[in-house]
């Protein structure tokens, strides 16, 4: 049965724009969907996200990228984890690992076991449970072992690579595969009278071009989403108060770090994400309580080495569109919305907001229902992240700047103020099976933060104290060991994906 | 001796729930436990023994970790096998059907190929389906060891006799049974249960209650908002019929018609048979669920949390489920509000997914088929509409009720996607229909060497226990 071809437009580049164009034309078959996408040369990208998560492996995979091509294209590094560095005191410092803490035991979690412990000398810090951490902190990688039963198979990885190189790679690829790229700047949006949808835009040069689905990858104005459609947006700076970056790229004072940190500093926090060929720096802070040139200056005084560009800033207000698909368009990337990237979720949102959109693909004009349940589904990823970076700033216990004090005074939604209750009183954690931050990442932010549960699960106390100290020092041993059998990382980069000249 | 446990537990009820959360109670919070005591009920509303079915997995789990072995469920609880379930004239089967392909649900490959060139039933396309239709049976491999062509099974047992066991079983790890029915209740002026009195005035407190009285929902009666299902209207429940057992089948049946539903099951030696019957008179159950099954020192399981008419076994797991999370979130000696909050939160997205399932089934028999129009279930209506359209089955948090579940009820119900998603389409109609033919013919294969169900069943009974399914 022949059906009429889906012409799909993506306005914009970039990153979005690219990872969009790569994954329809990978994903669905040419001929039932077409894919143009317009950019100009003439606009800048934003180039977010240099530091991912593990789900980008698979977004790679699923549309044909080697991933070695894909590293030494890109300058990119393995990541293990997120340092947070200065959360929650001033000189504290804890990593969120890509995987899980020790071994869980009679239907129990590991840290319940732990917990009972914590606090004696020979017991350390949960950190030394979670090879990835060992590993992060000995500048140590290795690819992930397939046998359950290896120590090597408790954690994932992620990439820290170059994105103004990521979308140029995805963009030979994309066109390799059937995606078309047009030149040329928007000037115009035009919609049809009767319904509303998007039925062209209209390029500077006079070119129009025509679609069934529209992909708004424009970044933050959502040049159809917003200033076409007026989808709405919903700001959250009430509780991330955070509005402006700096950023900025120095040399590598050593071998890259196979993790990306994020420090808190007075008037917000800094990144640092170490590539093959050079580190990449910035500060998202608060306009309210520091200047741009503060925080251009407190973060060249920063860097591990001299830096190779100049201070970049970067304004944003943190939220999400109200609909991120309206009518025929869909908002993906920065022009969808924006979660400041302490928790490395911009490309994530990305790649979320593609694969439902993939999922969901329009099959005829009337998509109303594949509409409402992409936005139902977006709308609670969106909020689920935005709970996990508020537990950041909530549950730190610094006073010392007028940034700090007052974040500690914001209010917090009801479902993360219900999480954390039911943490603080026995160490369990809400369960969902939906989202991103899954049990794992919850339990290395709020540990990591210094919110040591009162209690633990009562069936901890049937395994003897004596036994349960000897299991847990094997564990540490075997998690060290399994550490130090690692190759070193900067070594690793070398023989498996050295960078492209 | 764990410090600021929960010492003192009561359980009202005395049937299958009661026994069973009395067994569980007493192995998960042993050495602690100083009292747990079963209170049999003397409310007029009984508890419905209706578990002859009890679902794939989770429970036959938690009977393992109780030391009730398969072989033991085959010998002394007339025990059997079943793969699935007849619904009408259709072979339900439990697991996925099929496989993906190409990264898209078999269910959508089945869409492209029926549109196509036509294809065989849905069903088919399982082995569960093909060996209830042949009469034959082997347990399910281990899930590592083969990456395609589950299946599941779920147990079929005498309830009554079962319930014996449970009782036996938690009696030697430490219950207790009252020497009298509950006659009263004393609450605070918070709500909070104060104590349990029997007929001859004596009085019992606990740190925890635990509601297993079934529809009668003794305990938390004054503080449950009862949810209606979907499209529910009132039932009533006849006494099970035992009958002679017809020819070995590994399934058990659910068939309706216009006044209710009749459900088979098919023991090893008996068939039980139990007829649902509209009753919209007062003293029918509305099926439904607890707003708030734990509210401050009680917790309600099973029938008093949770009310379904007994078509597919997810009630099991659902009380199953119930009573593993409270052991999970059990908190010191008084019951505290957050873990409160997590169980309520929880059970009322569980409850709610397996009564939205189940109303496919009545929606469909009260009007002859099933669609999303005129629904007052908003979100069943989507989730209805949505696979209609276009096969999707709207991913949740919820555990109980699962994709395949979705799935395969919509199928059944008579919901055929209308299209197949277009990632289908990453596999040309030739490339589909040779893999298509290639899996029947995987599943012929595999069936071929399974022995026929009370060929299975006479061989389990004469082996070694280990040589039995779970055993």
């Amino acid at each position: 049965m022949s059906q009429k071809k889906t012409q799909v437009v993506v306005v914009g580049g970039g990153t979005a724009g690219w990872m969009t164009a790569a994954a329809i034309v990978a994903a669905l078959p040419a001929e039932r969907v077409a894919v143009t996408l317009v950019e100009s040369e003439a606009i800048g990208i934003i180039g977010v996200g240099e530091a991912t998560l593990p789900h980008l492996r698979r977004f790679n995979e699923n549309i044909g990228v080697n991933e070695a091509a894909f590293m030494s294209a890109t300058q990119a590094t393995f990541k293990l984890g997120i340092e947070f560095v200065d959360w929650a005191r001033p000189g504290d410092a804890y990593i969120h690992p890509f995987g899980a803490y020790g071994v869980s035991a009679g239907g129990v979690g590991f840290h319940h076991y732990w917990r009972r412990l914590a606090g004696e000398d020979e017991i350390g810090s949960i950190s030394e449970y979670s090879l990835p951490i060992v590993a992060a902190y000995q500048g140590r990688f290795d690819l992930p072992d397939e046998d359950p039963a290896s120590p090597k198979s408790t954690y994932g990885y992620a990439y820290q690579f170059d994105s103004t190189r990521y979308a140029p790679f995805l963009r030979a690829h994309a066109e390799t595969l059937g995606a078309q790229r047009i030149e040329g700047r928007v000037v115009n949006v035009v919609c049809r009278g009767d319904d509303g949808n998007i039925e062209r835009v209209v390029l500077e040069d006079g070119r129009e071009i025509a679609g069934d689905l529209f992909v708004d990858c424009s970044g933050f104005r959502g040049l159809l989403i917003e200033q076409t459609l007026k989808a709405g947006y919903e700001n959250w700076q009430h509780w991330l108060p955070c509005d402006r970056a700096v950023a900025l790229q120095c040399e590598a004072a050593g071998p890259p770090k196979p993790y990306t940190r994020a420090t808190a500093s007075a008037g917000g926090w800094r990144w640092r994400i170490p590539l093959q060929h050079r580190v990449g720096n910035g500060y998202v802070y608060c306009s309210e309580h520091l200047s741009e040139d503060q925080a251009s200056a407190d973060l060249l005084e920063s860097l591990e080495g001299p830096a190779i560009t100049a201070p970049k800033p970067l304004r944003f207000v943190t939220g999400k569109r109200r609909l991120m698909w309206h009518h025929n368009c869909v908002a993906v990337g920065l022009a969808g919305g924006f979660l400041e990237p302490l928790e490395s979720t911009s490309i994530y949102l990305i790649q979320a907001a593609i694969t439902h959109l993939v999922d969901l693909f329009p099959l005829s004009g009337d998509c109303a229902l594949e509409r409402e349940e992409y936005n139902r589904i977006m709308d609670r990823e969106f909020v689920r992240i935005r709970d996990f970076l508020i537990l950041h700033y909530h549950a730190s216990e610094r006073t010392d700047s007028a940034f700090w004090r007052a974040v500690r005074k914001i209010s917090i939604p009801d479902s993360l103020a219900e999480k954390l209750e039911l943490f603080r009183a026995r160490g369990r954690v809400a369960s969902y099976q939906q989202g991103l931050f899954l049990e794992p990442s919850w339990l290395a932010v709020l540990l990591g933060q210094r919110i040591v549960p009162a209690g633990y699960d009562q069936r901890v106390n049937d395994v003897p104290e004596q036994q349960l100290r000897e299991r847990l020092r094997q564990l540490r041993r075997r998690i060290a060991a399994s550490a130090a059998s690692m190759p070193d990382h900067a070594e690793f980069l070398r023989h498996y994906c050295p960078a492209a000249a | 001796m764990r410090t600021g446990d929960i010492r003192q537990v009561a359980i009202v009820g005395s049937g299958f729930e009661a026994w069973l959360a009395a067994a569980v109670l007493a192995r998960e919070l042993a050495p602690g436990l100083e009292r747990l005591t079963v209170w049999p009920s003397a409310a007029p509303a009984p508890a419905f023994d209706y578990w002859y079915a009890l679902a794939p997995s989770n429970p036959t789990d938690c009977l393992r970790s109780l030391k009730i072995s398969d072989l033991q469920l085959l010998k002394e609880h007339d025990g059997s096998f079943a793969l699935g379930a007849r619904y009408g004239d259709q072979i339900l089967p439990f697991g996925p059907v099929g496989l993906s392909l190409a990264g898209a649900g078999f269910c959508h490959h089945w869409v492209a190929a029926r549109k196509d060139r036509g294809t065989d039933d849905f069903f088919a396309f399982s082995p569960a389906a093909g060996a209830i239709h042949a009469g034959v049976f082997a347990p399910p491999v281990d899930r590592n060891a083969i990456e395609s062509l589950q299946h599941e099974m779920a147990r079929l047992v005498d309830p009554v006799s079962l319930t014996g066991a449970l009782k036996s079983r938690a009696l030697v790890l430490g219950a207790a049974e009252a020497d009298a029915p509950l006659h009263g209740v004393t609450r605070g002026s918070d709500g909070a249960i104060e104590g349990l009195r029997d007929a001859h005035g004596h009085e019992m407190t606990a740190d925890l209650y635990i509601d297993a009285s079934g529809m009668a929902r003794v305990l938390g009666q004054d503080h449950l908002s009862w949810q209606p299902a979907p499209g529910s209207c009132r039932w009533s429940l006849a006494e099970p019929v035992i009958e002679a057992r017809q020819v070995g089948e590994p399934c058990y049946s659910f068939l309706p018609d216009d006044r209710g539903w009749t459900v088979k099951y098919p023991l090893r030696t008996r068939t039980a048979r139990l007829r649902v019957e509209v009753d919209e008179s007062s003293t029918g159950f509305l099926p439904g669920h607890a707003a708030q099954p734990w509210y401050g020192n009680c917790v309600s399981v099973g029938q008093a949390a949770c009310l379904a008419p007994p078509l597919l076994p997810h009630p099991t797991s659902l009380l199953h489920q119930s009573l593993r999370r409270l052991v999970d979130l059990l908190p010191g000696a008084r019951c505290a509000a957050p873990e409160t909050w997590e169980f309520n939160q929880l059970f009322h997205r569980d409850a709610g997914d397996c009564q939205r399932l189940m109303s496919l089934y009545e929606l469909r028999r009260r009007h002859g088929r099933l669609s999303a129009d005129g629904m007052e279930d908003t979100e069943l209506a989507r989730r209805v509409a949505l696979f209609a359209k276009r096969g999707w089955v709207m991913p949740e948090d919820g555990t109980l009720v699962t994709d395949d579940d979705w799935t395969a009820s919509l199928m059944a119900c008579g919901v055929v996607p209308a299209q197949p998603a277009p990632l289908a389409g990453r596999l040309t109609d030739g490339e589909r229909e040779a893999r298509l033919a290639q899996l029947r013919q995987r599943i012929n294969q595999v069936l071929a060497e399974f022995p026929a169900l009370d060929q299975y069943l006479a061989a389990a009974l004469s082996a070694e226990p280990r040589e039995v399914a779970g055993g």
